[in-house]
């Protein structure tokens, strides 16, 4: 008994130091990055950069908020120099607390177009991504399509699907057409469009899609690189709904498609500010966002890259050309005026 | 007086005495019989007596040490109280050897197996020394706990109800037995019970409590000393 | 004579417990002086357009979960003690492996397979039926809250089952009792502390998930604090929701003190257990045949499901970095557990025997932290950490001049504290259990011949309560490696374990990338339950045979 105790005291001290051991591998120079993106090429590029570079990267990853609150916890003694966020509102969000600093580099500066970065230089789009109306083309014809708010029409009464008003794919678009419209037509707007739903939203992006194949409604908006991803699922009868299905591209003769960006921002009171720079720098650099372009299926922000070719199928396209930064802005009242009109 | 009590006050709950100002005393090698009914508070007085309880107030003194006082108090561990409880509890997870040596912690290891076999030899059961207590019947049991208590030497036994678990035929035989070996080892004893043929058969003097007070004291055949 | 019993009560394990009690309320104290602040006007909003609707929402999720975790819990356990059948013995145990699956996993799994892509949509369409059962509702919420968490009940209740004895019933036979009087008379009162103790289980269980409710948009208190929180960008008004929350809980917790009233019903009774049944006739199908039927829903279908989906993405997920998440998954949970039973032995042993005012509530404090969520917990640990590092600093910098300030903070201790926050009062309910069943008569004597209560615990209470211990430990331990929020939000850098490996594909709508480290997690928590369910029960006796 007494035996077997002290073995497995041990073993466990050992499972214990192996963990940490572990959970902190440790190297001269590293950079910490808060990060809501976990993909696997994310993973990838930072592992690139570290090579090029020899600067570690330890990343913590957890939603956008999580993270934006535990930087605000941690005010100066962070270890957090580089936050990234797939959401332009929240890093607003971020810097309306003063959680950013400004960051005066040439190469981000050719890098990544004016509208995609912040006006006060706070932070920088690194990719793209577009939210589109996705229909299935046996029963809807393209010319019915046209732009996000002729969705509210009478004929599209029960055909339309999208996902729950609390995700912030669906909040950000609202706040873009709160700038572009107004508060009062956007209203009318959430009001018009949640009257059309087909059902209670639920469930993810991918869900919408299945949807519309299922025949439970025509149309769904959502985000681009969903239909990139379910093209290669591991799941083949994912695939096949990705394939059934079209992508359409709203407002392109008014206001434009809605686009929003992951963006990096440099903390307020990072320790290694410069190599952060050049971290954000070396995202912005031709090699990778070819790289973010062509795993992710998302745009790349800056122009040289070229698109990937399944992007590229589905033709060029013009997005809203609000300065993102006002998604922040409008995003606690896009929240409010959803709940207003009862769009789950 | 080998054993001083004095003003002993005890409550669970306040303004629900217990114990209410109960006072004795007892002289060296005494055996004294607790006697009540349930509820009577005799089982709290051998709790007291054990340091397993604290006295609201009151003064306990046994063989002209203070164990407890308005300004000190020894804790049970370190009082040297002997106790039989009420249905034994021998450790079930120690074989009757070590129950008994669980006790022997002051008394140096060479010579804890000897003191083992006398205190099995007194009890008159040597030949169960390994085995565990559910292998032993209800008044096998109460003998180890016996000799267990007694194996320490202490200064003072307590026995809570020490017959309660066994039958009447059974009953009679170990009270003789116990008396026999109390007053050979010359040890003095409290033990509690309701039953006034356990009191008469054992104790030298029969301590009568009644709801918390001591109400009459009463003194058996001073010959059979 | 005040400080002489003060002094009684000044010893190392009051004082842990003391500074453990103090350690879980002042985090909890930040987040209620927050509440003390007025309202603004996100709470407004709240208050007006959702609020409503989360209370109903709330009262009707665990109202049908509280209801159908009850029926099915007991039914089970009462089929398994009371009838004898063929597989009897297998099922008495599998039927707590749904325990095994965390709501959440279940709940990606049966989104998917009753999707228009899943496994079981597929098989209907090639058989041309179409199904509009849509799981990411309401009922399909309670459908995956009950079959994840009845095991609760069912433990609880067929251990109460198992103990009561024949005695009871034979006695209300010769008063002439009916079967139905016996039934909703006799069995039914003897085990209802089991079936409410077990019941209130599944409903904090439910109150606290977030994974499920997020994904099928059933909008719950849980659901609303992180979207508040979240969407509405306001941590005040969380933190609001969350005492709110609280509220519910302790008024569910109060009704259910209330109900009981001054009834006693841990009668020791000793005797025959109660001879089971042979099932007869149709019934030796139909009952066990809705047992199995359970099973299949609450763990083999989604078990399947993970299988299949593993067979195509093992490829991928299966590396070095896997392995690694396994042992950071293991050492945390192992850490974690340790710590717990040890305070929670600790604890335990402090509030035995007489019950005082402060040994109440201390004990009230110490078991808080499992009707809190976890991201209220969240929060409230990483504010007070981020105090204690400010404290510390000068510490600090004695030992190294160039120290960051966040030393805990950075490190798991602050998840590990966490934990033991969360989940004290699932290893102490468990050793309170094993105490209780002891009693105190062997600590006492183990006092009376010279021991001190440290050497008592280690030599007596210990050996004894080990079976309790090892319970305890195992019950803990499934929930650390199934827990997901705290270990979200205060995981150290670089550090990820098994749950937020899953969490993070099922973000990404991954669903198939997420069965490998889903399906370590249910292998882990099935080992342990299989140990659970066989530990050797050693043939210790605390009672003494009368003869």
């Amino acid at each position: 008994m007494r035996k077997s105790l002290i073995f497995l005291l041990v073993f466990s001290v050992m499972l214990v130091l192996a963990g940490c051991q572990l959970g902190t591998s440790s190297s001269d120079r590293s950079i910490t990055v808060y990060s809501e993106r976990h993909y696997d090429t994310d993973q990838y590029l930072f592992d690139l950069f570290e090579q090029e570079t020899g600067i570690e990267v330890r990343v913590i990853d957890g939603n956008a908020d999580q993270l934006i609150n535990r930087l605000d916890n941690e005010g100066e003694d962070t270890e957090a120099d580089v936050l990234i966020i797939a959401d332009a509102g929240r890093l607003h969000r971020a810097k309306s607390m003063d959680l950013l600093q400004p960051v005066h580099s040439d190469v981000l500066f050719n890098n990544i177009p004016a509208n995609y970065r912040d006006e006060d230089n706070m932070w920088f789009g690194l990719t793209k991504r577009a939210r589109v109306l996705v229909y299935h083309p046996d029963r809807v014809d393209p010319s019915e399509l046209s732009t996000y708010e002729a969705l509210t029409e009478p004929q599209f009464k029960g055909r339309v699907v999208t996902r729950t008003s609390t995700n912030i794919y669906n909040q950000s678009l609202m706040a873009s057409l709160i700038e572009i419209m107004g508060e009062t037509e956007a209203k009318a707007f959430a009001a018009g469009l949640t009257a059309n739903f087909a059902r209670t939203p639920a469930g993810n992006d991918r869900d919408q899609a299945k949807y519309v194949v299922e025949g439970g409604a025509d149309i769904a908006i959502m985000n681009t690189y969903y239909i990139g991803r379910m093209m290669n699922s591991s799941d083949r009868f994912e695939q096949e709904v990705a394939n059934t299905v079209k992508v359409f591209f709203p407002n392109q003769n008014t206001s434009g498609t809605h686009v929003n960006v992951s963006a990096a921002g440099v903390t307020k009171h990072a320790n290694h500010s410069e190599d952060a720079i050049k971290f954000i720098e070396f995202l912005s650099s031709e090699t990778a966002q070819s790289k973010f372009a062509s795993a992710n299926y998302e745009y790349p922000v800056h122009v040289n890259v070229e698109i990937d070719d399944l992007l590229a199928s589905w033709g060029d396209f013009t997005a809203q050309s609000i300065p993102l930064s006002v998604l922040g802005e409008h995003s606690y009242r896009a929240a409010v005026i959803m709940d207003e009109v009862g769009w789950e | 007086m080998y054993v001083v009590i004095e003003g002993l006050d005890f409550s669970y709950m306040p303004k629900e005495p217990v114990l209410n100002d109960v006072s004795f005393s007892m002289e060296e090698g005494e055996i004294v019989a607790i006697l009540g009914s349930s509820g009577s508070g005799k089982s709290t007085l051998l709790r007291l007596l054990s340091g397993l309880e604290i006295p609201s107030q009151g003064h306990i003194e046994i063989n002209e040490r203070t164990l407890c006082s308005a300004t000190s108090f020894v804790e049970c561990e370190d009082r040297s109280v002997g106790m039989v409880f009420q249905d034994y509890a021998l450790f079930p997870h120690m074989s009757v050897e070590k129950n008994i040596a669980f006790g022997l912690k002051k008394v140096h290891k060479s010579l804890r197996p000897k003191r083992i076999t006398e205190m099995l030899e007194l009890v008159n059961m040597t030949e169960k020394r390994h085995s565990y207590p559910h292998e032993l019947s209800g008044g096998q049991q109460q003998r180890i706990a016996l000799a267990r208590a007694l194996a320490p030497s202490p200064s003072i036994l307590l026995l809570d109800e020490p017959f309660s678990n066994l039958d009447a035929d059974l009953k009679l035989k170990i009270r003789q037995e116990l008396r026999a070996i109390m007053k050979l080892t010359n040890m003095t004893a409290i033990f509690v019970t309701h039953d006034y043929d356990d009191a008469k058969d054992i104790a030298d003097r029969i301590v009568y409590l009644e709801q918390g007070h001591i109400v009459h004291e009463e003194q058996m055949n001073p010959e059979r000393k | 004579m005040r400080w002489r019993r003060l002094k009684h009560h000044v010893n190392l394990f009051s004082l842990i417990s003391v500074i453990t009690g103090l350690l879980i309320v002042v985090p909890m104290l930040n987040i209620l002086f927050e509440i003390m602040n007025p309202g603004n006007e996100t709470w407004l909003h709240i208050r007006e357009h959702l609020l409503m609707g989360y209370v109903i929402n709330t009262l009707i999720l665990i109202g049908l979960v509280a209801v159908f975790s009850a029926l099915i819990g007991f039914l089970s356990a009462y089929v398994v003690t009371r009838f004898e059948f063929k597989g009897r013995a297998l099922l008495s145990w599998m039927l707590i492996l749904p325990l095994a699956i965390p709501s959440y996993i279940a709940a990606y799994v049966y989104a998917d397979m009753l999707s228009y892509t899943g496994t079981f949509s597929r098989a209907l369409r090639s058989l041309h039926v179409s199904h509009d059962f849509n799981i990411m509702s309401m009922s399909g919420a309670v459908f995956i809250f009950v079959m994840t968490l009845y095991p609760y009940v069912y433990m609880m209740v067929r251990s109460a089952l198992s103990k009561q004895s024949a005695a009871f019933i034979e006695n209300a036979r010769l008063l002439g009792a009916g079967k139905f009087r016996q039934f909703f008379q006799v069995v039914l009162p003897l085990v209802r502390p089991a079936l409410v103790a077990g019941t209130l289980l599944v409903v904090l269980e439910t109150l606290n998930d977030y994974g499920v409710v997020a994904y099928f948009n059933v909008r719950v208190f849980s659901f609303a604090i992180f979207d508040a929180w979240e969407r509405l960008g306001d941590v005040g008004a969380a933190i609001r929701l969350s005492a709110v929350l609280m509220v519910i809980v302790f008024v569910v917790i109060f009704l259910e003190r209330f109900l009981r009233g001054r009834r006693r019903y841990h009668l020791h009774v000793k005797g025959r257990p109660i001879q089971r049944k042979t099932l007869k006739g149709i019934n030796r199908f139909i009952l066990p045949g809705a047992l199995w039927l359970m099973m299949l829903l609450g763990f083999f279908i989604p078990l399947f499901q993970l299988l299949y989906y593993a067979r195509l993405t093992y490829r991928t997920v299966l590396n070095i970095s896997f392995v690694y998440l396994t042992i950071n998954t293991l050492s945390l949970a192992i850490t974690a557990t340790l710590i717990i039973i040890a305070l929670a032995t600790i604890l335990a042993n402090f509030n035995r025997g007489n019950q005082t005012a402060f040994k109440k509530s201390l004990l009230k404090i110490t078991n808080l932290g499992y009707a809190i969520p976890g991201a209220v917990i969240a929060i409230a640990v990483l504010v007070f950490f981020i105090d204690i590092d400010h404290r510390l600093y000068p510490l600090y910098r004695l030992f190294n001049e160039n120290t960051a300030r966040l030393v805990l903070t950075s490190t798991l201790s602050m998840l590990v504290f966490a934990y033991v926050l969360r989940f004290m009062a699932i290893g102490y309910n468990a050793i309170e259990a094993a105490y209780d069943k002891v009693g105190e008569k062997f600590t006492e004597a183990s006092y009376s011949l010279g021991h001190s209560k440290l050497s008592t615990l280690f030599r007596i209470d210990v050996p004894l309560i080990k079976g309790g211990l090892i319970s305890a430990a195992i019950i803990v331990f499934i929930d650390v490696i199934k827990e997901l929020p705290l270990t979200l939000i205060l995981r150290p850098t670089n550090y990820d374990t098994l749950a937020t490996q899953v969490f993070r594909y099922a973000r990404e709508e991954m669903l198939q990338e997420t069965a490998v480290p889903s399906l370590m997690i249910i292998l882990i928590a099935t080992l342990l339950i299989y140990g659970l369910t066989h530990q050797k029960k050693k043939d210790v006796r605390f009672h003494v045979r009368r003869d």
